[in-house]
């Protein structure tokens, strides 16, 4: 590597990483009066408020986070697969309507969407409840993954299936030793993907949720209107976590490949 | 537009139709009834429809309401603004990025993964972060302060909650470069190094190869991944909730101001404007397509 | 005259070479063939003539000018992939006038030398297609014709045969024929196909382990190669170890009059289809027992053990049977001596 591409990486990585300086010192600092550079007090004050004050509050808005995104993945990977498939492998008529229609919920805000349904899931008893909360998230998590899948298969060469079956494999058999093997890697991009979506959701889990599904995001909201920034620092680092310790993860499964499309 | 860019394969391949409706069904059904039925029902709202009571009216008066409100103007300025001049910057950037990064990138593994770090975290987060570095009494400021650059807080040039919406964009930017390049990289590691090797030796210099062989060869990646962040920008509620002014409002956040009001009758006026958000999306995706259209038929050279 | 001439040049990635200190001097009008098995770095060759990579050390020199420091597309040659590399968002007229496009010549004026290039490449007709609407075979012309209608020196092949079956093998042959005999274009192309190399080239390169082997015409190759290497990258099996005296090489049994100095230890070669079969004694003819037989349409390759050796015989009639004896007689043309 020249210099040139080693400064170029040098400042990508200065960039990345800028950001997460104000949030770590924040998290640690007890006192940091205007206009002191640094902390005047260091301390775990916020952390330890995180940990046993807030404790409950705080594990029980990570387990609904992680549980509600969970969810949300499983049932968009589920329903995406075949349609991917249909729309990757095959030509047929109305095709490019089809996929527009589908992947449209990704340009439009889920803000119009959620108000729009929101007092029908009231009438079905589905506001502020998880069930609801897992369709409102549905609505884009699934074109987004749709989007993901489409691509692979895309580049997929069904001719695989068919050796397999000629080589005695069952249907299911297929699914299970060639086909789901093959797309692997698609499948966990459009898996993290969809966590990761569901995961940073604030406004529609708020409206059809109506505060009464605390997540991390609507925990870190209520945060920030109290003012109290190392709370909240703290609480922000918490709410990356998971995220980049998916992201080692998938790094390490997938290698090179990375994560084109995830956002 | 969204639909991958090589689908020879697939026009060779058919399928039977009773298949093909047993693969898309499930996906179709729910995106009719939970998208096309918010939307569906949303309009019928904000048409006048009071749904569960008697009081049913056909009327445009919320669409007129929120329309000639003199603020309609000004926020719907604010949005475009902040939603086009993120859009641009990180498709900027991106390009320079992805071109530079295409030789290189297969040999750094690290620097992949460092630029996907921003991928994963939520808008929240960074937007928080923005705030507590670039906040009057930010880290920033205080940095400027220290090296006796300013006086304080007072004298420190306002970044948050400004008219120009620095710290939006800076949210903005530094969230979607990585998400722009990656869609660039995708189709440039495929076969840009060997088209533009081929390019190289038919005498094309490296603006030329530039503006005739990577440009058109990304642009269908790069027009979607610059679309579907210009959308994201436009109806995006957290970050110009978190970093804005008060006034003007961007959309968004005026459209939930209105639905969550305490008066209900301002109910209808929210849902319409997250419907004036979803047209106006719309909209400009059709625009943008029109325009890629035209720009695909100059590029084809005649004679 | 002397178009390209390369001197002493090592060619690599990251400082290794895999071509080491190659010299070769390409006349005006020439067709040459860098003939070597594949991952021998032939295409690495190519690239660095044409620009795309720095050589590692030496000198290129097209039209008697150093061209070392030169960027890829001011030079005089166009190298044409083994991948046709069309751009996807052009149609095939587009394709062709790339290069030309690139010179700022106008679509009016480039019209002609296209319609020409589609002509001479056969591919009237298909001037508005999409890429993806080709076949392979008019893929590859369209890569050949776009890199033509730049009219460089010095045209670059990169196994310009490899991709396609048989039958587009022979169509694109001929077409490569029909473009030179048009043209007159100097051409230097890299194949791992002997036959491909044998039939197209005035002369051929054989790199073996990245060092020039043996560089020559393709029938001194085939019949006259440097060493035993040479000759079995040929498909030459029969190398026998023995001894010349009196222009007379001998390996047992087996004796054959050559015009030679005298040698202790030399090795013949001797072409496989060029050996003779009698069924009953002629007077210096070798006995031998056929042991294996195979039909491989022009000919049926037969194995054939004598007493000391065992050699193969090409011939044209398929009336033997395994077991069979058989008489071989050598003649001296047949024999090829390395010393």
């Amino acid at each position: 590597m020249n210099k040139r591409s080693f400064l170029l990486g040098l400042s990508i990585i200065a960039a990345v990483l800028l950001p997460f300086l104000p949030l770590l010192l924040w998290s640690v600092s007890n006192q940091w009066f205007y206009p002191a550079l640094l902390p005047q007090q260091f301390g775990l004050r916020s952390w330890q408020y995180i940990l046993s004050t807030a404790g409950q509050q705080i594990t029980e808005g990570l387990v609904q986070s992680t549980s509600l995104a969970l969810v949300t993945t499983c049932c968009s990977l589920t329903v995406a697969l075949p349609a991917a498939r249909a729309l990757g492998l095959y030509c047929f008529p109305g095709k490019k309507a089809i996929g527009l229609f589908l992947l449209l919920p990704i340009i439009v805000p889920p803000l119009c969407v959620s108000m729009g349904y929101h007092l029908w899931f009231i009438r079905l008893g589905l506001a502020e409840t998880f069930a609801g909360v897992v369709m409102a998230h549905l609505t884009f998590c699934l074109p987004y993954t749709i989007f993901v899948l489409w691509g692979v298969f895309t580049d997929y060469d069904p001719d695989f299936e068919h050796q397999a079956r000629s080589l005695g494999a069952s249907p299911i058999q297929v699914l299970v030793n060639v086909t789901l093997p093959m797309i692997l890697p698609g499948i966990c991009i459009a898996a993290l993907f969809s966590f990761l979506l569901s995961w940073s959701q604030y406004l529609s889990t708020l409206i059809i949720g109506g505060g009464r599904l605390l997540t991390l995001p609507i925990l870190l909201f209520a945060l920030m209107d109290s003012g109290d920034r190392p709370v909240a620092a703290a609480v922000s680092l918490v709410f990356v976590l998971p995220a980049l310790f998916a992201l080692l993860v998938n790094a390490h499964f997938l290698g090179r490949q990375g994560m084109t499309g995830v956002r | 537009m969204f639909a991958p860019v090589t689908e020879d394969a697939a026009r060779t391949r058919t399928i039977e139709t009773a298949h093909l409706l047993l693969l898309l069904a499930p996906a179709l059904l729910i995106i009719l009834l939970l998208f096309g039925g918010g939307l569906l029902l949303g309009s019928l709202q904000a048409l006048g429809s009071q749904p569960f009571t008697e009081k049913s009216i056909f009327t445009f008066a919320h669409f007129i309401a929120v329309l000639t409100d003199p603020d309609f103007a000004t926020s719907f300025a604010m949005t475009m603004y902040i939603a086009t001049v993120s859009t641009l910057v990180a498709v900027l950037a991106s390009v320079a990025l992805a071109i530079s990064l295409v030789r290189c990138a297969a040999a750094n593994r690290i620097l992949h993964f460092f630029l996907q770090i921003p991928l994963t975290v939520p808008h929240l987060v960074i937007a928080i972060s923005l705030l507590f570095l670039l906040a009057p009494t930010g880290i920033l400021s205080r940095l400027c302060s220290f090296l006796g650059m300013t006086a304080g807080a007072a004298s420190f040039p306002l970044l948050i909650n400004d008219t120009y919406a620095i710290g939006i964009l800076l949210t903005y930017i530094w969230k979607e470069i990585p998400f722009i390049t990656f869609m660039i990289l995708a189709v440039l590691k495929n076969s840009g190094p060997e088209l533009d090797d081929a390019g190289r030796t038919l005498r094309a210099n490296a603006w030329q190869r530039f503006y005739h062989i990577t440009l058109p060869l990304i642009a269908p990646s790069l027009g979607a991944a610059g679309f579907i962040v210009f959308a994201f920008t436009f109806g995006a509620f957290e970050v110009p909730y978190l970093l804005g002014r008060t006034y003007p409002m961007v959309l968004p956040v005026w459209a939930y101001k209105n639905y969550a009001d305490i008066d209900l009758m301002a109910r209808p006026e929210g849902i319409a404007i997250g419907l004036i958000i979803a047209a106006i999306v719309i909209c400009s995706l059709l625009l943008s397509q029109g325009l890629m259209q035209i720009a695909r038929r100059q590029r084809e050279y005649p004679g | 005259m002397e178009q390209l001439i390369l001197d002493n040049i090592s060619a690599g990635y990251r400082g290794r070479p895999v071509i080491k200190e190659l010299s070769l001097a390409v006349q005006e009008g020439e067709m040459v063939a860098i003939l070597g098995p594949s991952g021998e770095g032939k295409t690495t060759i190519l690239k660095t003539i044409a620009g795309l990579l720095p050589p590692l050390g030496g000198h290129i020199l097209i039209n008697g000018l150093e061209v070392n420091r030169i960027a890829a597309e001011k030079r005089d040659v166009v190298l044409v992939f083994q991948k046709p590399l069309l751009f996807p968002f052009l149609n095939v007229h587009d394709n062709i006038g790339f290069g030309l496009r690139m010179q700022g010549i106008r679509s009016k004026q480039s019209a002609m030398q296209i319609a020409e290039m589609v002509e001479l490449t056969g591919l009237k007709g298909l001037e508005r297609r999409k890429v993806h609407q080709l076949s392979g075979g008019q893929q590859q012309r369209v890569a050949l014709a776009r890199g033509l209608v730049l009219r460089p020196s010095i045209l670059l092949l990169d196994e310009p045969l490899s991709n396609l079956d048989a039958d587009l093998r022979h169509q694109m042959r001929e077409l490569i024929q029909h473009i030179r005999q048009q043209t007159g274009i100097t051409t230097l192309f890299v194949t791992h196909d002997q036959s491909e190399a044998l039939m197209l080239s005035d002369r051929i390169a054989l790199l073996l382990q990245g060092r020039l082997r043996q560089l020559g015409t393709p029938h001194e190759l085939f019949y006259q190669p440097q060493d035993t290497e040479v000759a079995s990258f040929f498909g030459c099996p029969n190398l026998l170890k023995g001894t010349i005296q009196d222009n007379i090489f001998s390996s047992c049994e087996i004796h054959v009059p050559v015009i030679s100095a005298n040698h202790d230890q030399c090795t013949a070669i001797i072409r496989p289809e060029q050996i003779n079969l009698a069924p009953d004694g002629c007077p210096d003819a070798v006995k031998g027992t056929v042991t294996s037989i195979s039909f491989e349409g022009v000919y049926t390759r037969l194995a054939i053990e004598t007493s000391s050796c065992e050699l193969t015989v090409f011939s044209s009639s398929n009336q033997y049977s395994r077991g069979e004896q058989v008489y071989l007689s050598i003649p001296s043309s047949a024999v090829h001596i390395i010393a």
